[in-house]
């Protein structure tokens, strides 16, 4: 291919997959200009591979693979500096419940309800969830990320961050704990 | 075998129970807890109502590239040779 046609197909791909790939990357990191960096890496490693691509999937299919795989990358760090501070417990977490493991007086639940059929109110919900979800360690919200979004198991992403399946299930715990008590706070009060 | 458990516990069942990860004998002592503990069954039924948002609901506000980040972007792609 002449340097010409590579340009081509370089613009070609920016042009017709980069804003799906960032929508992609940004409800999975969050950070706009991480994201943006996930992107450009993205395209870099699809173009020195781009033997690699054999056509059965549809581009656009093969580029978020590979992000996906980047996305994974950047969260296999966050967790490796994960494990620390799983062993003593933590202290904005014991807020939750009192010495006999049952809700605290502050942060017992209160009732609240969010109508998904008013597109209103799931717009101002998803604005809290994001706000809510910048409070979480970035190793609880990759975990959610993975299981709720790209629907993966315990079992997978244990391996895919190299964690045990106990500090898992310690991590689903505070983050949904957290994440409930936040969103109950700036919904009720909004 | 206690019957009766804790909030706490019964918070780790529900997360459990999401990917049927629960024994039977575990399942009647959440069921249990959640008969008798109205904070945690409401816990349960708003979690569920989370999930389901947080899968179906899309970022209407997401960030695009500018034009000039775009050709920076071309630019960085045509120039990385293996």
């Amino acid at each position: 291919m002449s340097d010409k046609k590579h340009a081509h197909l370089a613009s070609e791909w920016v042009n017709a997959y980069s804003s799906q790939l960032l929508g992609f990357a940004i409800s999975r990191v969050k950070d706009e200009h991480l994201a943006k960096d996930l992107v450009q890496e993205t395209f870099v490693s699809a173009w020195k591979n781009i033997e690699q691509y054999n056509g059965e999937a549809s581009v656009k299919t093969w580029l978020t693979t590979i992000l996906k795989n980047k996305i994974i990358d950047h969260y296999r760090k966050a967790s490796t500096r994960l494990t620390d501070s799983l062993g003593h417990s933590d202290a904005t977490q014991d807020i939750f419940f009192d010495e006999a493991d049952h809700w605290s007086k502050a942060e017992r639940p209160q009732d609240f309800s969010i109508n998904p059929n008013n597109s209103l109110e799931k717009k101002e919900f998803y604005a809290i969830l994001l706000s809510c979800r910048k409070k979480l360690k970035a190793i609880q919200d990759a975990v959610f990320s993975l299981k709720y979004l790209d629907g993966m198991d315990s079992e997978t992403i244990c391996k895919e961050l190299n964690i045990s399946a106990s500090n898992y299930w310690v991590l689903i715990h505070r983050a949904k704990v957290q994440l409930r008590g936040c969103i109950e706070k700036k919904w009720v009060t909004q | 075998m206690k019957l009766r458990i804790s909030c706490k516990e019964a918070v780790d069942y529900i997360n459990k129970q999401e990917e049927k990860k629960l024994g039977i004998w575990q399942r009647i002592q959440l069921w249990n807890h959640l008969f008798i503990c109205i904070l945690c069954k409401r816990f349960a039924i708003q979690n569920k109502m989370l999930i389901k948002l947080f899968r179906t609901t899309n970022d209407t506000s997401t960030p695009e590239f500018s034009k000039e980040e775009k050709i920076k972007m071309i630019d960085v792609i045509v120039t990385t040779e293996d």
